[in-house]
């Protein structure tokens, strides 16, 4: 079953390929997306109503916020730290740690829907994408990871049973990802992405090595010590990738996207 | 800036670029990066002899000569890469490159020269607030560079920048999801 969810300004694509009872599977994609409508209600930045929104504004205090919300926000802090400042929620001067919570929002849908009995699914939320299992028996999950200036076409492809792929470009909503040691949008490089086993984590490191600019780079490299495989696109069309990086191997000659054998 | 206080010797695939690029390897080989090298070279101690400091690394972001791991091959610890001895014009003593950017960072090369010939080779990563991190102290692992390929292939979903609903990604993962229903 495929579904597709408006809901935290973005699209939110939700497969589940597990052989269920039609109305099993329709009532995991109905969780899931009222899961993801609940995580837009307490964290959107832009309602004012939002945890977030009243933490900010100093109408609550951190130990009033839901049991999620100062989890959230533990982990930004964590990040924060990990990332040298890279990846911080007041990057932008107000707390909007949105950049973890469409990650974590997706991760927590994919652990419950495996909970659930769904094994095999593949929740792609705006581009940051968490797969499990297989789309069909003998078959990995194959996740394409687009390329930055040919919108139908694919850098890379990687693939997996188990894997979160987050990518942090600047070629659609522009320059927005700001450094915030300098105040300054991001450079340099124009796309970032990061696999590993948690789709919040691969999502704050690549916005972060995206904020980093070309320094980006070395540091990408030392995260695979700790499981988490990266690829990259400079401004000037070079690409880097880390040796670990799943990356599925490339129908020669390339065709579009039609029917393989 | 800091910099890094643990030298590197002889493992830096950089060192190798900039040896080769300093001692008549074929420079036209190592891409047009290092055909913007900055002859300019920092004092070092007051031991720099002018004319004598090793070229910057390729000094663009644009390089096309970022090795990827593996290709350090065999410049380090004094080794003679594309001549021998005196006939290079090395004059003794430490001398710094100008620390030069390439694609994994700021680097700066120092060489020592005994008797006509590079007996030693230390390259420094400078570092800016996102090197303090442990990643980049020792080993210095580095991303691959790899040719961007534009290709088209079989797969079950896109990752990109985040994107509107309403963009082209968006109907890509649509049209994905509408050619597999």
């Amino acid at each position: 079953m495929h579904h597709i969810e408006h809901v935290m300004g973005t699209a939110v694509s939700i497969e589940i390929a597990d052989l269920l009872p039609r109305a099993t599977l329709t009532g995991l994609v109905e969780q899931t997306c009222a899961w993801l409508h609940e995580v837009d209600r307490r964290f959107s930045t832009y309602r004012d109503d939002s945890e977030i929104t009243r933490l900010d504004r100093g109408e609550l205090a951190p130990e009033e916020c839901s049991a999620d919300t100062r989890a959230v926000l533990a982990a930004c802090e964590d990040l924060r730290r990990r990332t040298d400042g890279y990846f911080d929620a007041r990057a932008t001067g107000r707390l909007d740690p949105s950049g973890y919570v469409k990650g974590w929002s997706v991760e927590v849908a994919s652990r419950r829907l495996a909970r659930a009995g769904a094994l095999n699914h593949c929740i792609n939320a705006g581009g940051d994408v968490r797969s499990r299992g297989r789309p069909e028996p003998g078959r990995a999950w194959r996740i394409g990871i687009r390329h930055p200036w040919e919108p139908d076409k694919l850098a890379w492809v990687v693939t997996g049973t188990d894997l979160a792929v987050a990518t942090s470009g600047t070629y659609e909503r522009g320059h927005h990802v700001i450094d915030p040691h300098s105040g300054e949008p991001a450079r340099d490089l124009c796309s970032v992405t990061v696999t590993g086993p948690d789709l919040a984590i691969a999502d704050a490191y690549a916005t972060a090595a995206l904020a980093m600019g070309r320094d980006g780079l070395p540091w990408l490299a030392g995260l695979a010590a700790s499981g988490y495989e990266s690829a990259a696109v400079a401004d000037d069309g070079s690409a880097y990738r880390s040796d670990g990086l799943p990356v599925a191997p490339v129908d020669e000659p390339a065709e579009p996207a039609a029917a393989r054998p | 800036m800091r910099r890094t206080t643990a030298a590197v010797f002889g493992t830096l695939t950089g060192t190798a670029l900039l040896l080769a690029a300093k001692f008549g390897a074929d420079a036209a080989a190592l891409g047009k990066g290092a055909a913007g090298a900055d002859q300019a070279a920092a004092q070092a101690g007051g031991e720099l002899a002018p004319g004598a400091e090793a070229p910057a690394a390729p000094g663009s972001g644009r390089s096309s000569t970022a090795p990827g791991r593996g290709g350090a091959g065999g410049a380090g610890k004094g080794a003679r890469p594309g001549g021998g001895g005196a006939a290079n014009g090395l004059k003794d003593g430490l001398f710094r490159g100008k620390a030069s950017v390439n694609p994994y960072g700021p680097i700066q090369v120092t060489i020592r020269v005994a008797g006509g010939r590079i007996t030693g080779v230390a390259a420094t990563h400078a570092t800016s607030p996102a090197r303090t991190l442990q990643v980049n102290r020792r080993a210095i692992p580095l991303l691959r560079q790899e040719t961007l390929k534009a290709q088209s292939a079989q797969i079950d979903a896109v990752s990109g920048a985040t994107y509107t609903s309403r963009s082209f990604a968006a109907s890509l993962q649509s049209a994905l999801a509408a050619a597999r229903a």
